[in-house]
C-alpha cells in the first residue's frame, strides 16, 4: 500500500473491544481519505434521529494519504461526528504531530462508537492496541493528561490527543487537543469524545509511509516547498502569523467582531493595544506543525502586568478577537485566555462568545449578578471572564451550564429576546462579519458546519487562476463570480482536508502556493494512482455533496443558510455596508444552481448525486421524502 | 588521538535551538534520503521536543574529533570517512553490542525500529539533507571553525538588539 496506511481501527467503547479492518479501497478511490472518508462513514452510520451525545454517534478520526509525508505542511488530521451545536454534519481539523504518528503506526482512520462505563484511553503502539483505564486522568487538564500518559507509557515522544475538563462535562464547544496546543477546535468534537468517556488517544508509530514513485514524489514535494518559501503572502504569515488578520480586518476591511457586534470594529485608540506591534512584543520564538515551511504559530510570553510570566503557544486571529468580543483590549489577556482554554480543552471562541452574549444581557438588566453565580459581568471585566471560563468548563451551576450550551441553544433556552443577540448560523457562532462582502456572507451562510470561513470562503485568487479569468477576490463588494467562487473553494478545501494538507500554504490561502495541479503530482507519485487537477476537484465536489446531503437528511434547508437579522439591517463602514437581503437571496439561488442543487430547498438533487456516483445517498434521501426525482 | 587530515578541516552540522520551530522536516527528509520512505522514527538526527516548556532542540551528530563511539566499538565497525570527515558505521562489521549508543555524548546513535540495526548520521556523503530543508536554518552545515561563529552570532543576537534599543532610547522625542 502506497500513501495510505490502509487500515482502520474500530473501537466499541461500550464493549471495550476493538477491531482492525482494511480501509475499503472504494472509499479511498471515491473520497481520498481524511475528511472525505470521515464524511462518508458518518453518513452511512449516524442517522438523523441520533443525538450528538448518543452512544450511537460516531467519533471518527482520519488522516489523509499525504499526512506524515514530505509534502509541505502534511500535518492535518480531521475529526468528524454529528455536531453537538449544529445537530448536523460537523468536522474539525488539527495540525501538530498526532496525525502523522497515526499514519506511521499504520492507520488512516479511527472510528469510535458506544460509551464506556468508566473513563478509558486508547493506546496505539504500532500493531499493539489497548483500551486502557483512564480513571486517574479524569478531571485532569489536557497538559497534565499528556504528561501523565507519557510517564505511564515511558515514552516522552508519544503523541497524544486528549480532552480536558470541558470535554468531560460536555461543554458543547469542547475541543480535542494534541501536542499541547493544536486543537480540533471547531464543532465540539471534544464533547462527543467526552460523551463516550474517552479521555485520550496516545499513538506511537514506526512503520512509515511507502511511496510508489520515490524520485518523482521527492521532486514534487520539494517543488511545493519552494513555492511556499517564495510566496510573499506566506512570508507575512510566517512572521506575524494569523493575528495579521486582525489588523487586516480591523484597519483595511473595517469590520471586526467587537463587543458582541455592538461595535463594528475595535476603536482606533484601543486597536494600538491589540495590533501587530503589541503582538510582536509577546513573541519569544516561532513554532511550526509537522513538516511546515511556514511556521505561523508562536511561543508567546507575557512580559509585564498582571499576566507576566504566562507562556504558551499561540495564537490565531480568533484569540485576538475573543477579548475584543468581551470588550477587553489587551493581548496579554488574550494570551492568558489562550493558555487557559488550551489547558481546559475548550474552544477559545465558544466561551468568549457565550460570555459576550451574557455581558450584553447583563448590561440590559436581563441577567442579575445573583443569576450569574455572583460574577459581575460588566463589559471588559477580565476577572469575570476568566472566572466564568473556569465555571463553564465545569458546568456545575445552572448559569454555567447554560453558557456551556453555546450561544444558539443558550439563547433559545433563556428567551426574553436574547435570541436576537446571539450571532450564529446553524448554531455556529459568527467569527467574521458577513457585511465584509458577498462571498464572505455566502460562504458563512452555506457552510456545512455552521458559520465558518474554512469550508468555502475565497481567501485567494485561486479561482481566477483556475478559470483563467480576472477575479477580484480582494473586492468582496462586487457580485461577479461570487457564487461560483464559493462553490469552487468548498470543493478545493474538501480536497485539501481529505489529502491532509494545511489550508494555509495552499491555494486556499494563496495562488502562489501549491494547488490542484501540485496536489495531483504529489498524489500520483505517492500512491501510484492517476490523479489530475480535475479529477481531484471532482472528488471534492462529491465530498461536499455528502456533507450537504447529511444536513438535508437532518432537516436543514435553504432557510437555515441565512444570516442573523442584524447583518441585513445595520450598516457599518465596509464597502458593502449591509447585506441586502433580496440580493443575497438571489446570490444564494445562483449558488444552489451552480451546485446543481434545488434552489427552492437547497437540497442536492437526485440527478447531481447520481452524477457523482452517490446513488445510494440519492435513494436514501428519496426514501425519507427529503428529495424527489 | 585519531587525526583529521583535511587542511581547513571538514564541514560539520551545527544546530541552533533558538531558531528551531520543531517541525521535524529534518527528520522526515533524513529518513527519506536514507530509506526512501516517510518515517521520521528512522531518522539519523532528532528534534528533542520539550512540549511542556515549548522548547525544541535539534540534535545532530558532531562527528567528534576524538569520537567516543569510534573508540567504544569493539569490532572496528565505526570509522571516519576520509572525504567528508563523517564518523560512519559499517553494518557488515557491527555486532549490535550498542556500546557506541552508550558512549555517544549527544544521544544521536540510533537503533533502527524496523531492522534493529545501530545507525548514525553519515552527513549524506557531504551534502546533508537536513540542513537543506530546515526552513529556519536551525541546522547549518558549515566549515567546522565557522560553525561556532554562527552559533555565537545567534546566541548574541538579543544582546545586539538590546544595545540598539539602548542607543535609540537616547533619541530626543
Amino acid at each position: 500500500m502506497f500513501g495510505w496506511a490502509g487500515k482502520t481501527i474500530r473501537v466499541d467503547l461500550t464493549k471495550g473491544s476493538y477491531s482492525v479492518q482494511p480501509t475499503p479501497d472504494i472509499l479511498m478511490r471515491d473520497f481520498l481519505g481524511g475528511a472525505g472518508i470521515n464524511a462518508k462513514i458518518l453518513y452511512d452510520e449516524v442517522g438523523p434521529e441520533i443525538d450528538p451525545f448518543d452512544p450511537k454517534n460516531r467519533l471518527i478520526f482520519g488522516a489523509g494519504p499525504l499526512v506524515g509525508t514530505l509534502a509541505p505542511s502534511s500535518a492535518r488530521y480531521t475529526v468528524t461526528a454529528k455536531g453537538p451545536f449544529t445537530f448536523a454534519f460537523c468536522d474539525s481539523n488539527s495540525g501538530g504531530h498526532f496525525g502523522p504518528e497515526l499514519k506511521y503506526a499504520g492507520y488512516d482512520h479511527l472510528v469510535f462508537q458506544g460509551r464506556s462505563s468508566t473513563p478509558k484511553y486508547l493506546l496505539i503502539d504500532d500493531d499493539n492496541l489497548e483500551v486502557k483505564d483512564a480513571k486517574h486522568l479524569w478531571g485532569k487538564d489536557v497538559w497534565q493528561t499528556e504528561d501523565i500518559i507519557k510517564e505511564d507509557v515511558g515514552d516522552p515522544d508519544i503523541k497524544i490527543a486528549a480532552i480536558g475538563p470541558a470535554g468531560e462535562s460536555l461543554v458543547r464547544y469542547a475541543v480535542i487537543i494534541n501536542d499541547h496546543a493544536r486543537a480540533a477546535g471547531w464543532g465540539g468534537m471534544g464533547a462527543v469524545m467526552g460523551s463516550k468517556n474517552l479521555k485520550a488517544i496516545a499513538v506511537r508509530g514506526t512503520k512509515g509511509i511507502q511511496v510508489a514513485d520515490q524520485e518523482k514524489f521527492e521532486e514534487a514535494c520539494l517543488k511545493g516547498r519552494e513555492m511556499v518559501r517564495k510566496s510573499p503572502k506566506m512570508k507575512t504569515i510566517g512572521i506575524y502569523g494569523k493575528p495579521w488578520l486582525n489588523w487586516l480586518r480591523n484597519e483595511v476591511q473595517k469590520s471586526n467582531p467587537t463587543k458582541n457586534y455592538l461595535l463594528p470594529r475595535v476603536p482606533p485608540e484601543e486597536f494600538k493595544k491589540v495590533g501587530l506591534e503589541a503582538f510582536m512584543d509577546l513573541v519569544v520564538k516561532w513554532k511550526g506543525c509537522f513538516n511546515c515551511t511556514l511556521d505561523c504559530a508562536h511561543i508567546l510570553m507575557s512580559k509585564s502586568g498582571r499576566y507576566a510570566g504566562t507562556m504558551g503557544e499561540g495564537f490565531e486571529y480568533n484569540q485576538a478577537i475573543d477579548g475584543q468580543m468581551m470588550n477587553i483590549y489587551d493581548l496579554n489577556f488574550a494570551l492568558k485566555w489562550t493558555v487557559e482554554t488550551n489547558r481546559l480543552g475548550v474552544d477559545c471562541d465558544g466561551p468568549a462568545y457565550a460570555i459576550a452574549w451574557a455581558m450584553e444581557l447583563y448590561e440590559r438588566g436581563l441577567i442579575s449578578k445573583e443569576q450569574a453565580d455572583g460574577i459581575d459581568l460588566t463589559w471588559g471585566n477580565e476577572d469575570a471572564a476568566l472566572q466564568m471560563l473556569d465555571k463553564i468548563c465545569k458546568r456545575d451551576t445552572p448559569f454555567s451550564h447554560l453558557l456551556g450550551e453555546g450561544v444558539d441553544l443558550a439563547s433559545r433556552k433563556f428567551g426574553k429576546g436574547s435570541e436576537k443577540l446571539a450571532y450564529h448560523i446553524k448554531g455556529g457562532r459568527l467569527e467574521i462579519d458577513p457585511r465584509t462582502g458577498w462571498a464572505t456572507a455566502l460562504s458563512h451562510a452555506t457552510s456545512t458546519r455552521g458559520a465558518d470561513h474554512l469550508k468555502g470562503m475565497p481567501l485567494s485568487n485561486a479561482f481566477g487562476v483556475w478559470k483563467n479569468i480576472p477575479y477580484e477576490f480582494t473586492d468582496d463588494s462586487k457580485l461577479d463570480y461570487k457564487a461560483e467562487a464559493v462553490a469552487f473553494f468548498e470543493n478545493l478545501n474538501a480536497v485539501i482536508d481529505s489529502i491532509g494538507l494545511c489550508k494555509n500554504d495552499t491555494w486556499s490561502q494563496s495562488a502562489e502556493c501549491p494547488g490542484l495541479h501540485e496536489f495531483a503530482e504529489m498524489m500520483t507519485a505517492l500512491t501510484g494512482r492517476d490523479y489530475t487537477a480535475n479529477s481531484l476537484l471532482g472528488i471534492g465536489d462529491r465530498i461536499y455533496n455528502v456533507e450537504r446531503a447529511y444536513n438535508s437528511r437532518c432537516g436543514l434547508t435553504r432557510a437555515n443558510d441565512s444570516l442573523p437579522d442584524k447583518f441585513y439591517t445595520e450598516p457599518i463602514e465596509t464597502k458593502l455596508r449591509v447585506v441586502d437581503k433580496e440580493t443575497f437571496e438571489n446570490l444564494k439561488t445562483e449558488y444552489y444552481t451552480t451546485r446543481s442543487w434545488d434552489p427552492a430547498t437547497g437540497h442536492p438533487t437526485a440527478k447531481k448525486l447520481r452524477e457523482l456516483g452517490l446513488e445510494p445517498i440519492a435513494e436514501d434521501l428519496k426514501k425519507r421524502g427529503v428529495i424527489r426525482g | 588521538m585519531e587525526k583529521e587530515t583535511s587542511e581547513h578541516g571538514f564541514r560539520l552540522l551545527f544546530s541552533q535551538p533558538r531558531a528551531c520551530v520543531g517541525c521535524r522536516a529534518c527528520e522526515v527528509f533524513c529518513a527519506y534520503h536514507h530509506y526512501r520512505e516517510n518515517n521520521p522514527s528512522r531518522a539519523l538526527l532528532r528534534v528533542v521536543k520539550f512540549d511542556s516548556i515549548s522548547v525544541d532542540i535539534p540534535v545532530v551528530c558532531q562527528h567528534c574529533g576524538d569520537a567516543p563511539c569510534l573508540k567504544a566499538c569493539p569490532t572496528g565497525a565505526i570509522s571516519r570517512n576520509p572525504t567528508t570527515g563523517a564518523v560512519v558505521i559499517s553494518q557488515a562489521e557491527c555486532n549490535q553490542c550498542r556500546a557506541c549508543v552508550m558512549a555517544c555524548p549527544y544521544g544521536v546513535i540510533m537503533i533502527d525500529p524496523k531492522t534493529g540495526e545501530v545507525t548514525k548520521c553519515d552527513l549524506c556523503q557531504g551534502d546533508p539533507v537536513c540542513a537543506k530543508v530546515c526552513p529556519k536554518h536551525a541546522i547549518v552545515y558549515t566549515r567546522r571553525d565557522v560553525g561556532p561563529r554562527v552559533l555565537a552570532r545567534s546566541a548574541n543576537q538579543s544582546l545586539a538588539e538590546s544595545l540598539l534599543e539602548a542607543w535609540r532610547s537616547r533619541i530626543q522625542k
